[in-house]
């Protein structure tokens, strides 16, 4: 039998084996404040790519996330290390990206599946995808966090300013992280 | 357990799998949640757990309903979520501490791929049931957003504890906050 691995997920494999010995890369930005802790950095072209395409996303598919998604990855939870804690809601439809004069929204979870709808994609990977997004919205109790991908659907190397929008003990929060970039 | 037949075919999967896992670990984030303290929260209202249907890597259907009376940690995990790995092993101390204590411990892996599954568990000397939710139909019916999550039901089938993100599963408080739902 022929093996037939994807080129594109050869290279990236052999790319992040060579670079994944530091997670901190210059993208990072690491933000706890009011209840809230939150990790992020962007996600190359090559490895968003390779990542969907190995949740049976078709190459075409991939592609089309990694060059349209700005992608990062993230982990947010609840700062909180006590029982007695605050609870922390964090609603990903109300983040605000501001770049090049106009504000935009996440693309969520929601917005993908229509999108995926109209692209005909297949249940497996329809699947995968919705559990790697980031939660749409979420509460958290102290300890509390959860892993996932954001897509902040702007072209490759857009810089943007991104305001976070959370609830702590039901009251609204906000905090701007400048200067993010997506990837190239 | 069934044995690796490495054909082209298997050699093909395997190299994907291990590059998927080189790459998960590299998306990896939550640095942060090894500092965070350790505990279960209680759910509020403490609903009724659904009931679920779901074969295990042999086959096998297992039930939630077969195991009432007892408690049972679910847990709701993904072979390419970074802290849905991380806590295996402790999980797998855990399950060698509850499974004597009665309490039964079943993992839920959302989406397919049996085999994809059944590889990345061997890594792990992994004898606690496995379960395959291949069409994510039990994962969105539960009350979760995101994975991993964790719920640990009582002996009369309601959800009483949740953990969202991943645990330090051995750790002595949250055992003994499992083991005090027993009857």
């Amino acid at each position: 039998m022929k093996l037939k691995i994807p080129l594109v997920f050869l290279l990236s494999f052999v790319w992040v084996i060579s670079s994944a010995n530091g997670q901190e890369t210059p993208d990072f930005r690491k933000f706890s404040d009011n209840g809230l802790r939150l990790e992020i950095a962007p996600l190359g072209q090559d490895q968003v790519q390779a990542f969907f395409i190995g949740r049976d996303f078709s190459a075409r598919d991939a592609r089309f996330i990694a060059e349209t998604g700005c992608i990062f990855r993230s982990a947010i939870g609840n700062a909180g290390k006590n029982a007695g804690d605050p609870k922390v809601t964090v609603q990903l439809g109300k983040w605000l990206i501001k770049s090049g004069g106009k504000t935009r929204m996440v693309l969520t979870r929601e917005k993908w599946a229509e999108i995926w709808a109209k692209r005909k994609v297949e249940e497996s990977p329809k699947i995968a995808f919705h559990w790697a997004l980031f939660p749409t919205i979420q509460n958290y109790n102290p300890s509390d966090y959860n892993w996932g991908l954001i897509s902040f659907a702007l072209p490759a190397g857009s810089k943007f300013d991104l305001q976070l929008v959370w609830l702590r003990d039901g009251i609204e929060q906000t905090h701007t992280l400048e200067g993010l970039e997506c990837a190239k | 357990m069934r044995k690796m037949n490495f054909t082209a075919g298997r050699l093909q999967h395997l190299i994907l799998i291990v590059a998927f896992f080189v790459l998960a670990a590299f998306v990896a984030v939550p640095q942060a949640s090894n500092a965070q303290a350790q505990f279960l929260h209680k759910m509020d209202g403490k609903p009724l757990a659904k009931d679920f249907d779901l074969p295990d890597l042999d086959g096998n259907k297992i039930k939630l309903s077969d195991f009432k009376g007892k408690v049972v940690l679910v847990n709701f995990w993904a072979t390419w979520c970074p802290p849905c790995r991380a806590e295996i092993p402790s999980m797998q101390r855990a399950w060698n501490i509850l499974k004597d204590k009665d309490v039964m411990l079943l993992a839920i892996h959302v989406g397919g791929n049996e085999d994809r599954v059944w590889t990345f568990l061997t890594d792990f000397n992994v004898d606690f049931p496995v379960l395959l939710d291949a069409n994510s139909k039990v994962s969105r019916s539960w009350p979760m957003m995101g994975l991993p999550v964790s719920f640990v039901i009582d002996p009369d089938g309601r959800i009483a504890l949740q953990a969202i993100g991943g645990r330090e599963w051995d750790d002595e408080k949250m055992i003994a906050q499992i083991l005090a739902l027993k009857k």
